[in-house]
């Protein structure tokens, strides 16, 4: 089924709204969840907030690409419920930290931009500015979790050309960090 | 230090989170390699066509240029100057600085102006069915008529339109006063044939992406020149 019409699903309050939205994304926000969190308990139980948090927001939101819209909120939920549990196991989320850090300016903080929104739209700048499949690349890997691996595969192309891109695209941002948000 | 730069990266992460809606659309729904490889693909086969073609022109021109000499050579008329033998003398005046008229610079309004005769055929009233029923469509409406412009586009088309209008690469911000009133267009939408209608002069966010209804809407943004041309080449070709 199309999104809008699921979406006018929502709207209409009707149930099957829910069953359309796991007929067609109950696998890709799986798999988002469970990059981050590493159990599929946990995956499964941000998939059915997921779906919750849709039914209680969506007689006002009106989303046009509802599967970017729900992965936006598992990714939050998934994040959330990783800090809420131990922060001594290593999962998804600390890898893509521990990578993120390569971003991140000397001596700095970026809370300001971050409380602002500057950052947000600093980086829809720099994505706007990438090409096609490094831009896909940069959003598999740090929205959607993918491992490299997952990445390499799913786009078909060698796990070391993912890892160069993503490496020169993280020294892109640094750079644009430095430049910009630290103004 | 250490844990200061973690909560650097946490809220890069967070604010990853809130990227725009089509860039994660576009990640979902990235086919690998397409692009790149039909592309490549269909340059080399073009270019491999041009190439027998203009090989196998001028060995027929060759041949039958020999075959004329023979025959006037055989009917004992010599000294006939051959025309074709004394074409490539003159050759180089004609095909020095050959005249390539560039295309001017055009808005998409200027482009579809221009294709207004042109495209005479596709004027038709709209109608609501016609936004759902799977063809995708570039539609348009000039001011100064009551009908509609419908084009139907292919499959490919419109997924190389879509893709324009989700990028909107190129597209510049423009204001109010930024619009020239009396460029001749009312409108310009695209309809995937699911209800959903878009316009080129407008940013894809709520409120300007609806289904099953054409608005009247302020110009928010002006299309760039690329993809102007590219609506030019879809309806030229219909």
């Amino acid at each position: 089924m199309e999104d809008f019409k699921i979406v006018d699903l929502y709207w209409n309050r009707s149930e099957n709204a829910i069953i359309q939205t796991k007929l067609k994304y109950e696998k890709m926000l799986c798999g988002i969840s469970y990059s981050l969190l590493g159990s599929s308990e946990d995956a499964e139980e941000c998939v059915n907030d997921t779906y919750l948090s849709a039914w209680n927001r969506m007689p006002t939101d009106r989303p046009i690409y509802l599967g970017a819209y729900l992965s936006k909120i598992i990714r939050a939920l998934s994040i959330s419920k990783f800090r809420s549990q131990h922060r001594q196991k290593r999962g998804g989320f600390e890898n893509l930290c521990d990578e993120l850090d390569d971003c991140i300016p000397d001596n700095c903080s970026i809370e300001e931009q971050y409380q602002n929104g500057r950052l947000t739209e600093l980086i829809n700048r720099f994505l706007e500015d990438l090409p096609e499949e490094k831009r896909v690349i940069f959003i598999r890997r740090y929205f959607c979790s993918d491992s490299v691996e997952q990445i390499s595969s799913r786009m078909q192309i060698s796990v070391s050309k993912v890892k160069v891109s993503l490496h020169r695209m993280r020294e892109e941002l640094r750079e644009i960090l430095e430049k910009e948000a630290m103004l | 230090m250490g844990g200061n730069k973690n909560k650097n990266s946490e809220l890069l992460l967070d604010a990853i989170g809130e990227i725009d809606d089509r860039f994660i659309f576009e990640a979902e729904s990235y086919v690998p390699g397409a692009k790149k490889l039909s592309l490549r693909k269909y340059l080399v086969a073009a270019f491999s066509v041009v190439l027998i073609m203009s090989l196998s022109l001028s060995l027929l021109v060759g041949m039958l240029t020999r075959e004329d000499k023979k025959e006037t050579a055989d009917e004992g008329i010599v000294d006939v100057p051959d025309e074709n033998e004394e074409k490539p003398t003159d050759r180089p005046a004609t095909n020095a600085p050959t005249e390539r008229v560039e295309p001017e610079v055009n808005t998409l309004s200027q482009t579809l102006e221009q294709m207004k005769e042109e495209t005479a055929n596709f004027a038709s009233p709209l109608e609501r069915e016609m936004l759902f029923d799977g063809d995708a469509k570039l539609i348009w409406k000039y001011e100064d008529e009551e009908n509609y412009r419908i084009c139907t586009l292919s499959r490919k088309n419109s997924t190389t339109v879509e893709r324009a209008l989700t990028n909107k690469k190129g597209f510049v911000k423009i204001t109010e006063s930024d619009v020239s009133e009396d460029d001749g267009i009312e409108g310009v939408w695209i309809c995937f044939g699911d209800g959903y209608v878009f316009s080129p002069y407008l940013e894809n966010s709520n409120g300007n992406v609806g289904y099953g209804t054409l608005f009247d809407y302020e110009r928010e943004l002006e299309p760039s020149e690329d993809f102007a041309q590219l609506i030019e080449r879809i309806v030229s070709n219909k």
